[in-house]
């Protein structure tokens, strides 16, 4: 066969493996640190910008004004931080263990959905702008409507996500179940609740930033503490350093909630083809 | 215990009719069917595609709501209900359907954490070792191969020591030479076993292979058209598949098949 001829007279081809610049040394912390060396320039280009035109500091503070006012008051503005942690943290916490009972009991009772669901609806569509003076009517001015407040925002995409995951379980896994002889409580323990949890921390990525928007909101509207409350007082002063500071230590206090549950995601549903895509 | 006090037939189905549905819209997928299992019998059911013979294996194993099947299933004198209850029955489907957050070993343990009951007789580990997966124990099922994953779900099935083995086109999804090799492995788990073997396969050579004896089910409502005896000796080997006499049955099977399929044109 002219398949064999070729094969013995031809001199077999070796691929060329291409070489990897990627992993040198220097390359490697390039990568790592090219987001921050952007941010840096965008922070020099600002302060730059702001001196040269001789932009007044009420409008539009450089960089370097919004540390000073840092520096000025660190106690005021950690504390503050703190204060919107702790709210965004209980409203979250609450948020997960309401949203979690919430779901189950809507994935395993169609008579409970269909008669819960639209009322859940109708507190979703509702802005919470709306209901936290109303919030702050019942309960006074404290933590109390705060945390209710990032409670509501965090509660959405908890209860929806846990219940898709709840419900979204392959069949044959229950049809085993049953064959096994088990309990409805081992089908949910054994098998739906941790189908779930993919979906409940992906459900965390929108729901944890949440909390912590629900928690300036609710100090916006209606709280002596924390940094919403204080937002609200520095633009009265017109202290436009001290918003720019404010708002950079929510930023900052979003992400690194953010970035906490994304990291409890990868250490927790290892199994799960997602994320090890991302690991 | 003598074999004259046992009755010869470990499972056995009467006047079984499967209706989907309700009203005019309802579809019959089997009717009036008849069959009768041994003990540590191997029985495949083969039959074109959509004639009801997953429907079947779930009517008997209880998965279908009860106000869809007619007729009565017995396994050892006692009610289906009933011998699921007593975990009778295990099902290997085509897919693996493994929960992907446990390991090989702890996905076969499953049955035994919910089943709340008697200890095992082979521990999950050893049936791991039974087939095949020694050393595979803490791997998750996205790290298995298809062949591997479909070992572990038969592992699993056997977990509760089922009298009676229900599996749905268990080879389907894996390659032919997988397949071929899955062949030999579950005839020789099942002879290690105490087990009754229903299994489904519209692939004749897979059939003939494994069974004592095949069933040919006609198309929709399904019903028992033929039943070909298979006496080749056991242990089996893969060299069975190209013998004379092998082939020979396999048409014979083949033959059967077409009667029905002509039947219903």
């Amino acid at each position: 066969m002219t398949i064999t001829a070729d094969a013995t007279t031809k001199t077999p081809v070796k691929a060329v493996i291409p070489p990897d610049h990627r992993s040198a040394p220097a390359m490697k912390i390039f990568r790592a640190t090219r987001v921050w060396l952007v941010l840096a320039a965008a922070a020099v280009i600002w302060e730059v910008a702001v001196t040269a035109f001789d932009v007044p500091k009420y409008l539009f503070p450089a960089p370097s004004a919004i540390i000073a006012e840092l520096q000025a008051k660190p106690d005021l503005y950690l504390g503050a931080t703190l204060t919107t942690t702790i709210e965004a943290f209980l409203g979250f916490v609450a948020a997960v263990v309401i949203g979690v009972i919430f779901a189950v009991l809507i994935a395993r009772a169609p008579l409970f959905e269909e008669l819960v669901f639209p009322f859940l609806n109708i507190i979703r569509v509702t802005p919470t702008v709306a209901i936290a003076p109303l919030l702050t009517i019942w309960f006074g001015r404290g933590m109390v409507p705060v945390v209710i407040a990032s409670f509501l925002i965090a509660f959405f995409p908890i209860i929806v996500q846990t219940v898709l995951g709840l419900k979204s379980v392959d069949r044959g896994l229950i049809d085993l179940m049953r064959i096994s002889n088990a309990s409805e409580l081992a089908i949910l323990t054994k098998i739906q609740l941790p189908n779930a949890l993919p979906y409940l921390f992906s459900s965390f990525r929108v729901a944890a930033p949440g909390a912590v928007v629900g928690a300036l909101l609710g100090e916006f509207l209606g709280a002596s503490s924390g940094l919403g409350y204080l937002i609200t007082v520095a633009s009265g002063q017109l202290n436009t350093a001290a918003v720019f500071l404010l708002a950079a230590l929510s930023c900052v206090l979003g992400i690194v909630i953010f970035n906490l549950c994304v990291f409890a995601e990868k250490r927790l549903v290892k199994w799960h083809p997602a994320v090890e895509l991302q690991a | 215990m003598s074999l004259a006090t046992q009755p010869r037939e470990l499972v056995s189905l009467r006047d079984i009719c499967i209706v989907h549905g309700r009203g005019p819209t309802a579809t019959i997928a089997v009717e009036g069917l008849d069959l009768d299992i041994g003990r540590q019998e191997f029985v495949c059911i083969i039959g074109p595609s959509g004639c009801g013979k997953s429907t079947l294996l779930k009517a008997v194993a209880g998965l279908l709501p009860p106000a869809s099947v007619q007729g009565t299933v017995t396994v050892d004198g006692a009610g289906a209900d009933e011998a699921r209850k007593a975990n009778k029955f295990a099902f290997v489907f085509q897919e693996p359907t493994l929960a992907p957050w446990r390991t090989a070993l702890e996905n076969v343990r499953l049955p035994l954490e919910v089943a709340g009951r008697r200890k095992p007789h082979r521990s999950p580990e050893e049936l791991l070792d039974l087939v095949g997966l020694k050393g595979a124990e803490h791997k998750l099922p996205h790290q298995l191969s298809g062949g591997m994953k479909q070992r572990v779900a038969i592992a699993r099935a056997l977990t509760l020591q089922p009298d009676v083995l229900l599996m749905d086109e268990p080879f389907g999804a894996l390659d032919e030479l997988t397949r071929d090799r899955m062949h030999e492995e579950l005839l020789n788990i099942w002879s290690a076993t105490e087990t009754s073997v229903i299994l489904v396969t519209h692939s004749l050579i897979e059939a003939v292979f494994m069974a004592d004896r095949v069933v040919v089910m006609s198309p929709r409502p399904g019903r028992l058209t033929a039943t070909v005896g298979i006496p080749f000796d056991r242990p089996r080997a893969h060299a069975l598949k190209s013998r004379v006499d092998f082939l020979d049955k396999v048409n014979e099977v083949r033959t059967a098949l077409e009667a029905t399929h002509d039947d219903h044109r």
